[in-house]
């Protein structure tokens, strides 16, 4: 099974539910080719470098997944013709994926920026003490 | 204008005399992502893209960038796809009556 990412971008004048929608149903057609979701987004509404079928906005969604070229064809195919998708892009991440392994990367991952966050936090409320008692060990 | 002498060939040559009289000071950079192997550059994110492109939205060449060959390549996939994904702009003229 290959990883792939794919990104698109949904017509800006959609509501936040329409674009939940969108994303339940690209899951499923993931699911019947069974695919793996490793992750799946919305990024939000942002501001295009440029426009696209003269729209200047729109909404990022990200897919991170396993499957096999069939699926991807299929979600380009369902792309194209659904016209609230402005633009798409899917970009091959890895051959070849070992499902459960990269599952608990990620989890690392996911669970080490919350560590990294959570000392950077704390770092940030005990910083005024630490340069104190630094500054009294250095005397 | 005359073609610039790599700074590696230039120190090995001629001595460290020469190569400080005309080009001082002399610093070698390690590129960034050799340095950490975690950081990876995404082409989903404009603050990071917009770090390796010009302001007429060109890619920036390694002597920027500061990055090995293998990642400079890394870096020109990613800017490219940013502008398939209207990340970055193809070019700053494309910008230019957007509002409108």
């Amino acid at each position: 099974m290959r990883e792939y990412e794919t990104v698109y971008i949904l017509d800006p004048a959609l509501t936040d539910a329409d674009v939940q929608h969108s994303l339940d149903k690209v899951g499923e057609t993931i699911k019947r080719h069974s695919g793996v979701i490793f992750r799946s987004q919305n990024m939000g509404k942002k501001t295009l470098a440029y426009r696209v079928k003269k729209q200047s906005k729109g909404y990022y969604v990200a897919f991170d997944y396993t499957g096999d070229n069939k699926l991807v064809s299929e979600m380009e195919r369902a792309f194209r013709l659904d016209e609230r998708v402005l633009r798409y892009l899917t970009v091959k991440l890895d051959d070849e994926v070992n499902v459960d392994q990269r599952k608990q990367q990620l989890a690392d991952e996911a669970e080490a920026l919350a560590k990294a966050m959570a000392a950077q936090q704390a770092a940030a409320v005990q910083a005024p003490e630490a340069v104190l008692t630094e500054e009294v060990n250095n005397a | 204008m005359p073609r610039r002498v790599s700074r590696d060939k230039d120190r090995d040559d001629k001595g460290k005399k020469r190569g400080q009289n005309r080009f001082s000071p002399q610093r070698k950079r390690a590129c960034r992502f050799c340095a950490d192997k975690n950081l990876r550059i995404d082409f989903k994110n404009p603050q990071q893209i917009g770090l390796y492109i010009s302001e007429r939205g060109k890619i920036l060449p390694r002597r920027y960038t500061g990055a090995c060959s293998k990642h400079q390549r890394d870096i020109t996939l990613a800017v490219k796809r940013a502008r398939i994904l209207a990340v970055v702009p193809f070019t700053s003229t494309q910008v230019r009556g957007f509002n409108g």
